[in-house]
């Protein structure tokens, strides 16, 4: 055994002092950070400083290796990369559920059903005013509120029309309004989406350039999971992670980040394709560089998120009480009404005898143009409506007169009011049993996507729970660290000053 | 849920989470109790929803059908009156047609008898132009002018012929139709007169019949003064006039009965709005004690949630070391 160089110890406490300050220093760093939203609480990594060992006379090394202190291998960040992916893919199926959700409840207060002053309403209206015309077909009074309920009829379902096209142009835009594509929500989305990207590319850039140092960028890797989180709710994502630290983002299976390059970026644009397409997806999420579009139902395909929920629910979701969907359902139910009911008026004859000539309910494109649904362009004939008298409530009877019955013959108007229940091949039922049906099927659609969006946001909480258990930050944990490096602190001054005591007696031995 | 290692963070967005379902919960009780009903939006109760919807579309229904039920009585229970009318006035010319036949009764008396059966005619003509509000009802489906009309000895009816559908339907319930309407030709006849009497017999043009023609008929035997077998005539009438006042009794007997219908049928409409009104509120109305208590109990958790979250997060190691 070799006596070690006098100074040597000193340097071995030195150790001492930094390792503690390091660590006091990341008790501080995560004491300050303990609410910072995506923050991973970070550990030193203490090891022992590589051991001395003396050379000796006889052999290369002596017996004994001599410890020199303490040392911060690494600054580490306590992170569990299995529930981060648990997390994203939940948080995903939750920004889809919870865009679904928020368009069906705003259909659902525009259908506005049970009221009093819904469609429903207004249809019975509508054949309870038919029934009071067979019984009093020469009063012109009856006449007037007969054509009354026919224009309440048309303008509630234009009113419920035209709130659900808005309502379609404000989440993925309107091909009659070529600005609202850029405004949608889809395309709002979109940006983001894209402005997320392109930080994440940045933040991959940094990353590596700190990880070939040999450093570890802890706090880089916490703001990029913190981006990848927030991208996971918007779009269903796939991350490829790599060991130099970069990481590939592909969405749809196009890749959208490789390394440190953003390769390509989403875009909204109008569906160039035909009618009826263009009703049904009117506008195309697509990739810039590659063109691949994401949401026609066709190959690459949106796998989640908020961005697909505003597609699906504004575009073609098949089964579902989509914006679209429940808008061609009214224009088939009022489109059947006023078939029926035009059927009978020409089939009819009128006060004075004639034949019903003159529809009660007119195609009008120069209505609403441009809209391609005719439940927007049907209105009541003026002709009818500034003269009652032209309404056929009367049979067309061959076995009379003239045909004519009679000025209180109200059997056609009671063949329009039979029309309620009458079973239609075109609705599958008869027209109320039809308009209730899509309230129906629309209150089991939301409450569906109530239900699993409220599940998807527990799952979300839970994961996250879980996550924060071990990223997060206690502070009684870290308390503790504190004393504990604090009191090794002291240990090791002390240390120092025993070590200084004994120099100094040497000297003044000399 | 159960954590293994518990962070501040942990238990901050526990209570965030906590505290917010327990509000959600309390905010959705509060509004079912200010909105009163349980299903203000489809997706509140999609499955009650469709019995709600079907129940309040059978009393919508049920209602129309209340109210076309209430027009068929007014207009069988004004036809009805009307034929007392007549039938009265037939009793009346009975009598009058006795008195007549008998062999006291000298010309003087027959003329002035037939003066009072001339009145009587113009009596169950203005009886036959019965409207309601300006409809006619004994005109078949020609409601707009009255259906009878006198000019001298001719009276003519106008209105719908009983040999074509006259009848004005009225639908009562789903697919069930009530025939409101009488008509008029039927009822009490038309007469048109080919060659006055006296002293022959007049003669009539086909097609003239009914109690009408029998009046006229009548009238003229009265007038006759001393033509050969005139009191025979007159008895004739008698038994013609007893086979016309059964025509009107036996009409008046079927608005009856189809009064009776109706208001059995209005009686049926108002004992199935009760029971379906009962459903619809067993549905869509919130039972206010039970919704209150809930609120209550739903309250008491939300407050010992705050307390106990004000208490948890207030804890730390730091408020121990001094």
């Amino acid at each position: 055994m070799m006596i070690t160089p006098g100074f040597f110890s000193f340097f071995n406490a030195q150790r001492g002092l930094i390792v503690a300050q390091n660590a006091l220093s990341t008790v501080n760093q995560n004491i300050s950070n303990a609410n910072t939203p995506g923050y991973s609480r970070q550990r030193v990594e203490i090891t022992t400083y590589n051991p001395y060992t003396n050379p000796s006379i006889s052999q290369v090394a002596d017996g004994g290796q001599i410890g020199q202190g303490p040392w911060v291998s690494q600054v580490t960040r306590s992170r569990d990369r299995f529930l981060d992916a648990q997390f994203r893919q939940s948080s995903g199926f939750q920004g889809l559920d919870t865009a679904m959700r928020d368009a069906l409840q705003q259909v659902q207060s525009i259908v506005n059903e049970p009221s009093t002053s819904g469609i429903n309403s207004s249809l019975q209206s509508f054949f309870d005013a038919a029934q009071e015309l067979s019984i009093h077909p020469e009063s012109t009074a009856v006449r007037t509120q007969f054509l009354q309920q026919a224009t309440d009829l048309v303008t509630v379902f234009q009113q419920q029309a035209g709130q659900l096209v808005d309502l379609r142009k404000s989440l993925v835009g309107d091909p009659l309004d070529a600005n609202s594509f850029a405004t949608s929500q889809l395309a709002i989305t979109a940006t983001d989406i894209n402005t997320k990207l392109a930080a994440l590319a940045n933040l991959n850039q940094n990353i590596v350039t700190v990880k070939s140092s040999g450093a570890q960028p802890n706090d880089l890797l916490d703001q990029r999971d913190k981006l990848l989180d927030d991208l996971s709710q918007l779009v269903d994502i796939q991350v490829t992670n790599y060991d130099n630290g970069q990481i590939d983002v592909l969405i749809g299976g196009q890749p959208m980040i490789r390394g440190v390059d953003q390769v390509d970026s989403l875009q909204v644009v109008a569906n160039p394709g035909p009618v009826p397409t263009a009703d049904d997806v009117p506008s195309l999420v697509r990739t810039t560089n590659g063109g691949v579009v994401l949401n026609d139902g066709t190959g690459a395909e949106l796998g989640g998120g908020r961005l697909k929920g505003i597609s699906d629910m504004g575009g073609n979701a098949t089964g579902l009480s989509t914006v679209r969907g429940v808008l061609g359902k009214l224009d088939n139910l009022l489109g059947t009404v006023v078939a029926q009911v035009n059927n009978l008026q020409a089939a009819g004859r009128d006060l004075n005898g004639a034949m019903g000539v003159n529809p009660i309910f007119q195609n009008d494109p120069t209505l609403n143009p441009g809209q391609p649904l005719n439940i927007f362009h049907w209105k009541v004939n003026n002709t009818v409506v500034s003269d009652p008298k032209l309404l056929a409530a009367a049979l067309d009877d061959a076995t009379m007169p003239g045909n004519f019955a009679g000025q209180g013959d109200g059997r056609n108007a009671l063949a329009m009011a039979k029309l309620r229940d009458q079973s239609f091949a075109g609705l599958g039922s008869n027209l109320v049993d039809y308009l209730d049906g899509i309230v129906s099927k629309l209150g089991v659609d939301t409450r569906s996507y109530e239900d699993s969006s409220t599940a998807q946001s527990n799952l979300v909480h839970s994961i996250d729970l879980q996550r924060q258990s071990v990223s997060g930050v206690n502070i009684d944990e870290e308390t503790i660290d504190l004393l504990r490096y604090q009191r090794a602190f002291e240990a090791i001054s002390k240390v120092i000053s025993t070590l200084d005591q004994m120099t100094q007696s040497i000297i003044n031995l000399l | 849920m159960s954590v293994n290692r518990v962070t501040s963070g942990v238990l901050t967005s526990q209570a965030v989470n906590y505290l917010n379902n327990n509000l959600g919960t309390v905010s959705d009780i509060q509004q079912k109790i200010a909105a009163g009903q349980n299903i203000s939006r489809p997706s509140d109760d999609p499955v009650g929803l469709v019995r709600l919807l079907a129940l309040s579309n059978t009393l919508r229904t049920d209602e129309r059908y209340g109210r076309n039920i209430q027009d068929a009585i007014a207009e069988a229970d004004t036809a009805d009156s009307a034929m007392g009318n007549m039938a009265d006035l037939v009793h009346r010319a009975q009598e009058l047609t006795t008195q007549a036949a008998n062999f006291t009764t000298n010309q003087d008396g027959r003329n002035a008898i037939a003066l009072e059966v001339d009145q009587i005619i113009n009596q169950l003509v203005q009886l036959g132009n019965t409207d309601i509000g300006g409809k006619y009802i004994f005109a078949g489906l020609k409601t707009d002018s009255p259906p009878f009309s006198r000019t001298g000895d001719d009276i003519t009816y106008s209105g719908t012929p009983d040999t074509l559908a006259w009848q004005r339907n009225i639908e009562i319930s789903r697919g069930v139709q009530v025939n409101v309407n009488t008509n008029g030709n039927e009822l009490l006849g038309s007469v048109q007169v080919t060659t006055a009497g006296p002293p022959l017999p007049p003669t009539f043009a086909a097609g003239s019949q009914g109690l009408f023609k029998t009046l006229i008929e009548l009238k003229q035997d009265l007038l006759a003064g001393g033509a050969a077998n005139q009191l025979s005539e007159i008895r004739n009438r008698l038994d013609e006039l007893t086979t016309d006042l059964n025509t009107v009794l036996s009409k008046q007997a079927i608005v009856g009965a189809v009064s009776n219908r109706l208001q059995l049928s209005q009686g049926r409409i108002d004992e199935r709005k009760s029971i379906l009104t009962q459903q619809f509120a067993s549905i869509q109305d919130i039972n206010l004690p039970s919704t209150i208590a809930d609120l209550n109990s739903r309250q008491n958790t939300l407050e010992a949630s705050l307390s106990v979250t004000a208490r948890v997060l207030q804890t730390n190691l730091l408020s121990y070391l001094r």
